[in-house]
């Protein structure tokens, strides 16, 4: 498909395909913020602005390039929310003026309007600092301009788009002092990729979706609340239906309860509703089409259980060393409490726990010296941010995984000196070799192997090591990678998409090859990673 | 009156001219944000300060118990101006406390002005 211009419908899908690749991202973005304040919002509140042009676009249905043009300017500047935010308003407003008034756009008119939102933004700024979104925007219109030169299709310019502007993200570090002493690059700068990313998915007949899980996430948030609960059931459901819309639906239900929330997607609508009248709701839901899965929950006594095992909780005893760690999965959990973690803060690769959740867990923890495993590359930032903030003796210990703080927590002598237990668990992470298998969650390409989204994908140590269609064979491929002939242990926890039985035949076959070792397996139960393998 | 900060080997003394002047730096660098204006606003014309001058549109109030701080600015037109003062606020509240060590406990924004195109 060599198409060389695009029309008003197409340019309505890329900005809300650029606006939902956001969304879906907005935690990432949030922890990379650390200019011009680190407060970690920056993906929030662009995301914030990039929602409110996508309304005021949507609620128009504008049929011309020039009333797209104008509801995501007038969108984002009425929604702006943060320096990150304005300056995004801006971005779309001098891409806006630029567009006006075409009839389609092809690759001339795109690096136009991206140049001249470049400078439209930079106009508002008296000393526009670089290695920010601003050079990002700005780099990637000078770039869109040579472009031109050898580019006709419009899909294979905004492929190079996306391209050239995660170059000058990367370069970002090198531009501001501040990235790269915390070792990041431009929280802004990552969401204008973010977005350009969203557009050209869109383009490629592939168009971002809001996900879901979001909606997981807020639902943690709205249960851990404190004090009264006026509504008492959290009522979820997915309906299947054509008849009624998540709008007509969130219409419908909207007087009787509140953390409402109503997510639609083609033919399916899923709504979370806190509630006193579940058996209502299902039957009004009922009258448009077919339920899907139904969960309720009565809040109150969870919320009482809660707050019991939280008294329960703070009432410890002074110890020398106290233990928090990071997990996903229930059974990670578990085998973390069983050596002796003191909290363990839900979280993990599509979860990062904040400063503030880690602060939460260091006010808990009652010991002289506290110690603290990420095991995540993503959330070492944020557990450092807390030790700096915290009165306490807390040492950050920067697992990247789970089988290393296992290891480093088994290495720690309760009754020992703190140099020589931070010693003995930096030896103990470096001696554990991991291996993880997951799926890709978009194509790409690495080392010259072509991946697709959805594939099974094997990692050892940090690196991509095979992929493939069948879980335990890669697994397998991976095991080969870390075990060597003098490991002694290997450990296998598997995640909560797997069954025992899977895992029970993962573990005969990797017996059988590793003679040597002795092979363990584990639920984990965590998400995203089918297997978290470790050799020692 | 200078704000102060004390420890074991005596006192350290910041002048408010220090702090308006970090304030004004910090200032300059918002988004939105194309001037500071002279706050000696007479017959209604607003000065647009120079470079070297930003501290003139800053004024400092400090004593032993606060630290309240006024900013005269002048905004882009077609940004979102309360955001801007707001995100002008964050900014300087952390860049005085990082660099000084002192509390803010008030900043004011007056917007004296916008400026249409550049």
């Amino acid at each position: 498909m060599n198409q060389e211009f695009v029309d008003a419908k197409q340019l309505s899908e890329m900005i809300i395909s650029g606006a939902n690749n956001l969304e879906n991202h907005r935690e990432l973005v949030d922890k990379l913020n650390v200019f011009p304040v680190p407060d970690g919002d920056t993906g929030t509140n662009m995301s914030l602005t990039m929602n409110a042009a996508v309304e005021e676009l949507i609620s128009g249905n504008p049929l011309t390039i020039s009333e797209i043009a104008r509801a995501i300017s007038k969108g984002s500047l009425m929604g702006a929310r943060g320096n990150s935010g304005v300056i995004l308003s801006q971005l779309l407003r001098g891409f806006a003026n630029s567009i006006e008034g075409k009839d389609s756009l092809n690759i001339f008119d795109f690096a136009q309007a991206l140049n001249q939102a470049a400078q439209m933004a930079y106009k508002a700024v008296i000393k526009p600092v670089e290695g920010t979104i601003l050079t990002v925007s700005r780099e990637t219109g000078e770039q869109s301009l040579e472009l031109l030169k050898t580019k006709t299709s419009i899909l294979e310019f905004f492929e190079n788009i996306v391209q050239k502007a995660q170059l000058s993200l990367e370069n970002t570090p090198n531009l501001l002092a501040t990235l790269k002493e915390a070792n990041v690059v431009d929280a802004g700068g990552k969401g204008i990729v973010l977005i350009f990313e969203g557009m050209h998915k869109a383009l490629a007949g592939r168009p971002v979706e809001k996900q879901m899980e979001e909606h997981q996430k807020v639902e943690v948030e709205l249960h851990s609340m404190q004090g009264e609960i006026k509504f008492t059931y959290c009522t979820e459901f997915i309906l299947k239906t054509d008849k009624i819309d998540s709008e007509g639906m969130l219409r419908l239900i909207e007087d009787k309860g509140d953390s409402i929330m109503s997510v639609g997607d083609e033919d399916l609508i899923k709504i979370h509703i806190h509630t006193n009248e579940p058996g209502y709701l299902l039957q009004r839901a009922l009258e448009y089409g077919e339920l899907i899965s139904i969960k309720i929950e009565n809040m109150r006594l969870q919320h009482e259980n809660r707050i019991l095992g939280e008294a329960a909780e703070e009432k410890q005893d002074f110890k020398k060393y106290g233990i928090i760690a990071v997990a996903a999965g229930e059974g990670i959990a578990s085998i973390f409490k069983d050596i002796g973690t003191d909290r363990v803060i839900e979280g993990g690769q599509t979860m990062n726990p904040s400063t503030n959740d880690f602060i939460e867990a260091i006010d808990k923890v009652d010991a002289e010296f506290i110690i603290v495993f990420p095991n995540n590359k993503n959330i070492i930032m944020a557990a450092n941010q807390a030790k700096e903030l915290s009165q306490k003796n807390v040492t950050v210990i920067p697992t990247q995984n789970i089988p290393q703080a296992f290891d480093a927590i088994i290495a720690l002598n309760p009754d020992g000196d703190l140099q020589q237990n931070v010693d003995n668990m930096r030896n103990a992470i470096e001696s554990v070799k991991v291996g993880d298998v997951t799926f890709s969650v978009r194509d790409t390409s690495i080392g010259g192997q072509a991946i697709k989204e959805g594939d099974i994908i094997g990692i050892s140590q940090g690196e991509l090591r095979s992929t493939g269609s069948d879980i335990n064979s890669v697994a397998m491929e991976v095991l080969e990678a870390i075990v060597s002939e003098d490991d002694e242990i290997v450990s296998i926890f598997y995640g909560k998409d797997l069954s025992e039985e899977m895992a029970n035949r993962l573990k005969q076959s990797a017996q059988k090859r590793f003679s040597n070792a002795e092979v363990e397996i584990y639920h984990g139960g965590q998400p995203v990673y089918y297997y978290i393998m470790s050799a020692e | 009156m200078a704000g102060k900060i004390e420890n074991k080997y005596g006192s350290i003394y910041i002048e408010s001219e220090v702090v308006a002047k970090i304030a004004g730096r910090a200032a300059v660098e918002c988004y939105g944000l194309v001037g500071l204006a002279s706050k000696s606003v007479k017959n209604g014309i607003v000065e647009l300060l120079k470079l070297e001058n930003m501290s003139k549109g800053v004024t400092v109030e400090l004593t032993e118990e606060s630290l309240a701080i006024e900013l005269y600015v002048i905004i882009q037109y077609g940004t979102k101006i309360s955001e801007v003062a707001h995100n002008i606020m964050d900014r300087v509240k952390y860049s005085v406390e990082k660099q000084t060590g002192l509390d803010v406990t008030k900043i004011d924004i007056k917007v004296q002005g916008i400026r249409v195109g550049k």
